[in-house]
């Protein structure tokens, strides 16, 4: 891909919805509010795993002020699935998560709702819900889960991906998938140098700070209309019209600004719901969460137990490795294993490998898409193994990791090869950057690990329109979590030649913008993005159009430079025409100017992080401090580099808490402990040093621009990064998660 | 031509590691595939297409050159 | 329950509202006067999303009974700007990018503002302690600092 200069492309404008969000104008799910709404509140099972033997609503539905009652027969189940993302959602187990039928299979697991004209008086009534229960023994983790004679969450259960010679009957595996190349026994053979641990991680919570919240109306003449906090506007039209059995045109959308979502928004934990409680009331329903819901009910990513391999020679050549992944779902299928199984070993060039995952089904909350979902876990161990082994055969851990470094043309263990890929440069960018030469003082250790993370394609629309002063507007249907509008107007300023604050970047409902897939997946900068340029380029095709009708010559003769339309030979003695020229003559040239496109983009080449970190760890007290920290990443091209910077150091923040605190504590039950912010420990500002950055740009091929995905990547290096550092400071390999002091203090007491 | 290459779990249905098919695009490779090996149909559905590299969620009318190389892989979208 | 009305000022004005007794000041901001810019994170006084000032001290609304507004002054962050310019935090974590979803944003500009009235030339350390209330998810804080200490900077200057 060639070198091109871009005008405004790489600056770094201020975002266009930016005023709204430092002014509190801005309108979040809990911000929207109808005449005549009820509140909605759910009764949630105070058991782990139970059978539903009955529901008593006849209190409730008695209250004055209540206006509707549901419970799981209200929402017929359903053999729909949705095709979008990670394959097909099954969204009977979506729609068993909104309201239980039949079994509870986690703490919190919502049986009921009511609609009442107040909030507290919609709590109280939900309090006076009898619900009787039959206890059942609940599985809290993966090992109890495989267990023989444990207690089984889904006797219909099968193992997708067994081969179909395994064992069949009662089981929590929902899947197994597995990865092979070469002869491992041979590779472990040449080995000089093996080494082999057990590693294990707490489920952690994508922590956006704007709990789930939507307003839903459903109109006596079967018209729904649902405002909400997601990632996916499309994705919550979809996902309840596949499960109230409705058209997807009887359903509108709109998004709000987003809190935060990181992959936790993706799903519906409340919209369904919402619109039934409308439609049985006759008037719109608010549903807000409380944080306490958010940690009971809504998907963490999946607590695991890793058993890695790996074999090296003495030269530093990795010659064989082998993983068992073992990742607990939550109380439906789906957690992100086979992910793991695909990154694991991504950065590397391994002959030999075998790599086995599970999928395990336990009472505990489903699992939900955080952010590179399976890859920071699996990185956290062979970045944490790969320290080993550069430590015993003495080799910088820069120079270990470039020597089997993957580049293009390599194959992926997944099977294709890699496109341009930019993981070397990456590290040659930590070979030079200063932190990694920098001093350190006592009781500091310093930490590197990469990461590796696919980026998503799928589907996208934009549509331009110019507006007859020359100013222009953008649409997508991509709520705006990170900065992408103000990227997608500096790709439509950069096609069209004009100021980018003459771009107005819109994030649309359902009815207005074309279909478009989530905002995730590090997507939006490259297929909306390349969307957005195509429709820019279809209103340049036009303007060159009507310039060949003001001059009357054939559109050939018109070429575009610099943001106006030039004659080309024959063309005669014309000026050029600027945008804002054609833009004032549209209606005597043929009328509005729409641009539009739409595209099904691949998967855009993975992107390759590399973290650094300086860890102060005080050994009296397991308490633990970063002091420097560096994340270097392959971007593509960074259209607004502040807001790329921003996802590598949001996502690093992340990662960095996964490393030093966070984690779901649950009780014999089932109970989560810590359901609020207060101990489930996310970093605060006080946790952290500046996070400096290094963008490196390897072009994308797939991407006019050359955009590769940014937003994912940043979160795996930082579980193997600080557990490096950490076995710098203390000579001691940590290998279960989070580094919180009393874990830090014990493994320190031990090797004593 | 298309040479298709068999993941482990795969080949344990197909019995081969990878197969040359002749078909234009890649619905027509996946009914060859499903018509040589029955019961693989089930296996493939909802997985991901590697053309060349190239990663695609939706692949069944991507036009398929002499020498492609194609791989079967889960699907993924994100966080 | 019994309603109390509650007479308060709001940023400058004199407002208002009727109330339950077990009201918070966040619910009665938000649902009562119409003032939807303070946000509530947890409701347990643990993100600082609630952030307002109340007779000169920060507090979380989300722990402060709506009735205890009586008589005080309060600023939220829709009482942050100046007339139509914007306070030298707006302006500054619009520059430095220091937002990404921006929900927590009204929470640590009243911070924010609080710090800077109360100290204004902090060190980086005091003002990544004073913020410690207010969680960031999106942005691992960088920018957020950045932007306060340019803000601080900035009113500094002016005032020379």
């Amino acid at each position: 891909m060639s070198e091109r200069s871009y005008t405004q492309v790489g600056t770094r404008p201020v975002r266009h919805d930016g005023l709204d969000k430092v002014t509190g104008r801005a309108n979040y799910g809990a911000d929207f509010s109808l005449p005549g709404m009820l509140h909605g509140a759910l009764v949630r099972s105070p058991y782990a795993h139970a059978r539903i033997l009955s529901i008593d609503t006849s209190a409730a539905a008695s209250m004055p002020g209540v206006k509707a009652v549901v419970t799981g027969k209200d929402i017929a189940e359903t053999s729909a699935k949705l095709m979008m993302g990670e394959g097909a959602i099954d969204l009977h187990d979506v729609g068993d998560n909104l309201l239980a039928h039949g079994k509870v299979l986690y703490h919190g697991h919502p049986v009921a709702a009511v609609a009442a004209t107040s909030l507290d008086l919609a709590r109280e009534a939900a309090s006076r819900i009898k619900v009787e229960y039959e206890r059942l023994a609940p599985v809290e983790s993966v090992d109890q889960a495989i267990a023989p004679g444990a207690p089984i969450l889904d006797d219909k259960l099968v193992t997708a991906g067994q081969p179909s010679s395994a064992p069949k009957g009662p089981t929590n595996i929902a899947g197994r998938m597995e990865l092979r190349r070469g002869d491992l026994d041979r590779g472990f053979a040449d080995a000089d140098l093996i080494v082999e641990r057990e590693f294990r991680t707490a489920a952690t919570h994508q922590g956006y700070i704007e709990p789930h919240a939507c307003v839903a109306r459903h109109g006596q003449d079967g018209q729904v209309v649902v405002w909400c906090s997601t990632q996916g506007p499309f994705a919550v039209r979809d996902a309840c019209a596949g499960i109230l059995g409705i058209d997807a045109s009887r359903i509108k959308v709109i998004p709000s600004e987003i809190g935060g979502g990181f992959g936790g928004k993706i799903s519906v934990y409340l919209e369904p719901v919402a619109i039934v409680l409308s439609r049985k009331s006759g008037r719109p329903v608010k549903m807000v969460m409380t944080r306490e819901e958010v940690f009971r009910a809504t998907g963490p990513t999946s607590a695991t137990k890793i058993l890695m391999k790996l074999g090296a020679k003495r030269d530093g050549t990795l010659v064989a490795a082998s993983a068992s992944l073992w990742y607990e779902a939550g109380a439906y299928r789906g957690s992100p294993s086979g992910a793991g199984a695909m990154c694991c070993f991504a950065c590397y060039n391994i002959p030999n490998f075998f790599i086995e995952a599970y999928d395990v089904l336990v009472n505990k909350p489903k699992v939900a898409a955080y952010r590179a979902p399976g890859s920071p876990m699996v990185s956290f161990a062979v970045e944490s193994l790969l320290d080993e082994i550069s430590r015993t055969l003495g080799f910088d851990p820069i120079e270990i990791r470039l020597k089997n470094a993957v580049k293009e043309g390599d194959r992926a263990p997944y099977g294709p090869a890699y496109g341009p890929i930019g993981f070397r440069q990456v590290l040659e960018a930590a070979q030079a950057h200063p932190h990694w030469h920098a001093e350190l003082g006592p009781n500091e250790g310093r930490g590197l690990a990469c990461g590796f993370w696919f980026n998503a394609g799928m589907n996208s629309s934009a549509t331009v329109m110019l507006n007859s002063d020359g100013s222009a507007g953008v649409i997508t249907g991509n709520p705006d979590i990170g900065g992408t509008r103000v990227a997608q107007a500096l790709m439509v300023a950069e096609e069209l030649g004009i100021p980018v604050e003459r771009v107005r970047p819109t994030v649309a409902d359902t009815d207005v913008a074309g279909y478009t897939d989530v905002t995730g997946g590090s997507r939006v900068c490259y297929a909306t993005g390349a969307a957005v340029i195509e429709a820019a380029r279809d209103v340049r095709e036009q303007l060159r159009a009507r310039a060949a009708k003001i001059w009357n010559v054939p559109v050939e003769k018109v070429g575009w430079k610099d943001g106006q339309a030039v004659p080309q030979d024959g063309a005669g003695d014309q000026k050029p025409l600027s945008v804002v020229d054609i833009a004032a003559k549209l209606s005597h040239t043929g009328g509005p100017v729409i641009g539009r496109a739409s595209v099904n983009l691949p998967m855009a080449g993975p992107a390759f992080g590399l973290h650094i970190c300086d860890l102060q760890v005080d050994k009296e007290t397991g308490q633990s401090k970063v002091l420097r920290y560096t994340a270097i990443q392959d971007v593509g091209k960074a259209v607004h580099p502040s807001f790329v910077e921003g996802q590598m150091q949001g996502g690093a923040a992340q990662g960095i808490g996964w490393a030093l605190n966070e984690e779901y504590i649950f009780n014999r039950d089932g109970v989560m402990e810590n359901p609020g912010f207060l101990d489930y420990r996310m970093p605060v500002a006080s946790d952290l040093p500046m996070i400096d950055t290094v963008l490196v740009e390897v072009p994308n091929p797939l991407h006019p621009y050359g955009v590769r995905g940014v937003g994912e990547v940043p979160i795996v290096p930082p579980l193997a990064a600080v557990a490096n550092a950490m076995r710098d400071a203390t000579g001691i390999r940590y290998t279960e998660l989070p580094l919180s002091p009393p874990r830090v203090l014990e493994g320190l007491a031990q090797s004593d | 031509m298309a040479k298709v290459h068999f993941s482990s779990a795969l080949s344990q249905h197909t019995g081969v590691q990878e197969i040359t098919i002749d078909a234009p695009r890649v619905r027509d490779l996946l009914d060859a595939l499903a018509r040589r090996f029955p019961g693989l149909e089930t296996q493939l559905a909802g997985m991901a297409v590697a053309i060349d590299g190239q990663i695609y969620n939706d692949a069944d009318y991507q036009t398929l050159q002499a020498d492609t190389e194609l791989y079967f892989v889960p699907r993924l979208a994100g966080g | 329950m019994d309603t109390i009305r509650v007479q308060t000022t709001i940023n400058g004005e004199a407002v208002e509202f009727l109330c339950e007794g077990h009201e918070t000041l966040l619910t009665a901001l938000r649902d009562r006067v119409g003032l939807t810019g303070t946000k509530e994170g947890c409701a347990t006084g643990d993100c600082g999303a609630c952030s307002v000032i109340m007779s000169e001290r920060l507090v979380p609304s989300c722990l402060v009974l709506a009735p205890e507004a009586e008589g005080r002054t309060i600023t939220t962050i829709e009482g942050i700007a100046n007339g139509s310019g914007l306070h030298p935090l707006q302006q500054a974590f619009l520059t430095h990018s220091a937002l990404q979803c921006g929900v927590c944003t009204p929470g640590f500009i009243v911070a924010g503002k609080a710090l800077l009235d109360a100290n204004p030339n902090p060190t980086e350390t005091e003002v990544r302690y004073w913020l410690a209330g207010n969680l960031c998810r999106c942005t691992g804080y960088d920018k957020i600092i950045r932007a306060v200490l340019d803000a601080a900077d900035h009113m500094r200057r002016s005032q020379a």
